[in-house]
């Protein structure tokens, strides 16, 4: 099912802020890229990129009472410490997703 | 090299009729190809994935393990801790994504299966496996790594194991004219890497195999315990049925060929059992003075003196964009670390794991690897974490980072490692790790009961079927397998020609 223009704002605003401050930003990935992804990524992958990006999207509204897209920088800042900190295993689980895809992002987009 | 056809172009029911139908595009398809189309015989080779090569070719992770990597590197086992099973998905299948690592299969692991069954010191005698080797090096143009192409991630490795006493060498690659271009594992974009679209089954090619690609192999066609062709799927849609007038050879790797046996009704024997593999993890190590280690041979030194206790040491380069979703952090602290990306080594640590997993079918025809690691694998693999930091240290890092949940995130003090070494955590939750080099499920016995395929790769109760990858392999090999499999697919071609030979 594709994403919606909600889930890519969302999905957008978490790999962004994962890696502020870089010469390119991973929201800047073309939708031909994107769709490369999702042809050739597993079910597994596919799903659990989805998956955590609603997790780490909405996890925030228990502390703030808001989503992360809607979140200062400061705060945005604090959560994404607060998670790479975390030794629960399914928190790693997201945050190397999360981490993965906006890592493999920027070497797509200083490749070109 | 010339594809005869490309599946993703048929959307009507097609057919055809050859000597030999080969079922994947690998080492060992290829390998066996060489042999059968040397001989004069028709043999076509059926692969899944496409062509990648020359301009198809991109620098990058993103876009080329999403088109040559089953699943973009994600295709994970079911276990506790799943781990990435990691295979290619092209033309050549893994030879073109591979680090170009050749190893003869060590004698030591031979005089293992040997032992275990007697029957394979007739069928696979060490020297012919040795002639077939010496061929395999000479077509592939094996050798060890020019120092000038190296960079210094492979460098600083052969310092620290110079310092810590450890055996260590060059890596011989099947690679000419490499320039050091840090890319092996996207494909080589100057076409040094020898991978077999550019060698063996380039080389069946003009002997007059045809490849057909984008064509996925559903079953294999049997009647009266006899294999007559297969049934595949093209890309676009339509029905491909082979006929095989002299037989079909299975070489789909340790996942694949199991699966399609099971789905073509072919279960004799402990089919997907015995499952092996090398779970690799990786140390990374930073510096003061820029490593970047993107840069030169990707894998082109390794260290061997903890071979026999089951580990191997590799350099590791990688793609900026894999090595960034390696580093810690989140946010400022992970861009801090992109900053300063240039200044890490990147080793990967090998096991020959004692693991056995199994591969089943699923209910829609597809594969399912159930594989995590043990305690006893666990220790061996803190062994060489530690090791690995001894090295980085001794070359000179200021920190290692061993990647250990649990652990200390990053060490400064190299004693911390001999705690790691003595009481390494023991959940597999608390390791990162990938499978590589897959062996064991459609194994080789001469015991109907113990193995799928006999000690010439005829499968134990069909006729004209035989089995010549990987998966036939007795045990794992404990280094990098793809000279070994050339080899042992090179007999497998022979004893196939020489048995359609006799029969026609």
């Amino acid at each position: 099912m594709p994403w919606t223009p909600m889930e890519q704002a969302w999905r957008d605003a978490l790999l962004d802020a994962s890696v502020p401050g870089q010469p390119a930003r991973p929201s800047q990935l073309p939708a031909e890229a994107w769709a490369v992804w999702e042809s050739g990524a597993a079910p597994m992958l596919r799903v659990g990129f989805r998956a955590t990006v609603w997790v780490l999207t909405w996890a925030p509204v228990l502390r703030w009472l808001r989503p992360f897209h809607r979140l200062d920088e400061a705060r945005r800042e604090t959560y994404l410490t607060f998670l790479a900190t975390r030794r629960s295993w399914i928190v790693r689980q997201l945050v190397m997703v999360l981490r993965l895809v906006a890592g493999t992002a920027l070497g797509r987009l200083e490749a070109r | 090299m010339n594809i005869a056809l490309d599946g993703a172009t048929v959307t009507a029911p097609h057919q055809a009729t050859v000597d030999v139908v080969i079922v994947g595009s690998g080492p060992a398809g290829s390998a066996v190809a060489d042999a059968l189309s040397a001989r004069g015989l028709s043999v076509l080779v059926l692969e899944d994935g496409g062509t990648y090569t020359g301009a198809d070719i991109v620098p990058d992770a993103w876009t080329s393990m999403a088109l040559t990597y089953r699943g973009a590197g994600a295709f994970m086992s079911r276990a506790r801790q799943p781990i990435p099973v990691v295979q290619g998905r092209a033309v050549g299948g893994g030879s073109v994504i591979n680090g170009a690592i050749s190893w003869r299969l060590p004698q030591d692991v031979w005089q293992d299966w040997v032992d275990a069954d007697p029957a394979l010191a007739d069928a696979l005698p060490w020297e012919a496996l040795e002639a077939a080797t010496d061929r395999v090096i000479d077509r592939l143009g094996i050798a060890p790594t020019d120092p000038k192409v190296a960079g210094r991630n492979n460098l600083l490795l052969a310092a620290g194991a110079e310092a810590v006493g450890l055996e260590h060498r060059p890596i011989s690659r099947n690679v000419r004219g490499c320039v050091g271009s840090g890319h092996c594992m996207q494909g080589c974009p100057n076409g040094a890497k020898q991978s077999m679209d550019r060698t063996l089954l380039a080389d069946a090619v003009r002997q007059g195999a045809s490849v057909w690609q984008r064509v996925k192999v559903t079953r294999v066609l049997h009647t009266s315990g006899r294999a007559t062709g297969v049934e595949a799927v093209a890309g676009g849609g339509g029905q491909i049925t082979v006929s095989a007038r002299g037989g079909v050879v299975v070489t789909a790797s340790a996942v694949q060929s199991p699966v399609l046996l099971w789905n073509s009704g072919l279960r004799h024997g402990p089919l997907g059992q015995h499952f092996q593999g090398h779970p690799g993890a990786g140390v990374l190590a930073r510096f003061v003075d820029p490593v970047r280690c993107w840069e030169g041979a990707t894998q082109g030194h390794e260290v061997t003196g903890l071979r026999r206790a089951g580990l191997k040491f590799e350099a590791l380069g990688m793609d900026r964009g894999m090595l960034a979703s390696r580093l810690p952090g989140l946010g400022r602290s992970l861009s801090a670390e992109l900053d300063r990306m240039d200044r890490y080594t990147s080793w990967g640590i090998a096991l020959k794991a004692k693991t056995h997993g199994r591969v089943a079918a699923t209910r829609d025809g597809a594969g399912v690897v159930h594989y995590g690691l043990t305690p006893d694998d666990l220790r061996v693999l803190a062994r060489g974490v530690a090791w690995a930091g001894r090295m980085a240290f001794a070359a000179g890092a200021v920190e290692v980072l061993p990647g250990v949940a649990g652990f200390d995130a990053r060490v400064t003090d190299p004693a911390r490692l001999d705690a790691l070494e003595a009481a390494p955590p023991l959940d597999p939750r608390a390791w990162s790790s990938v499978v590589t080099h897959l062996f064991g499920t459609c194994r080789m016995s001469s015991d109907p009961a113990r193995g799928v395929v006999r000690p010439d790769f005829r499968h134990h109760t069909t006729d004209r079927l035989w089995i010549a990858d990987s998966s036939v392999f007795p045990t794992n090999t404990g280094v990098n397998p793809q000279t070994s499999i050339l080899a042992m697919a090179t007999l497998a071609g022979r004893a196939i020609g020489e048995a359609l030979a006799t029969t026609a």
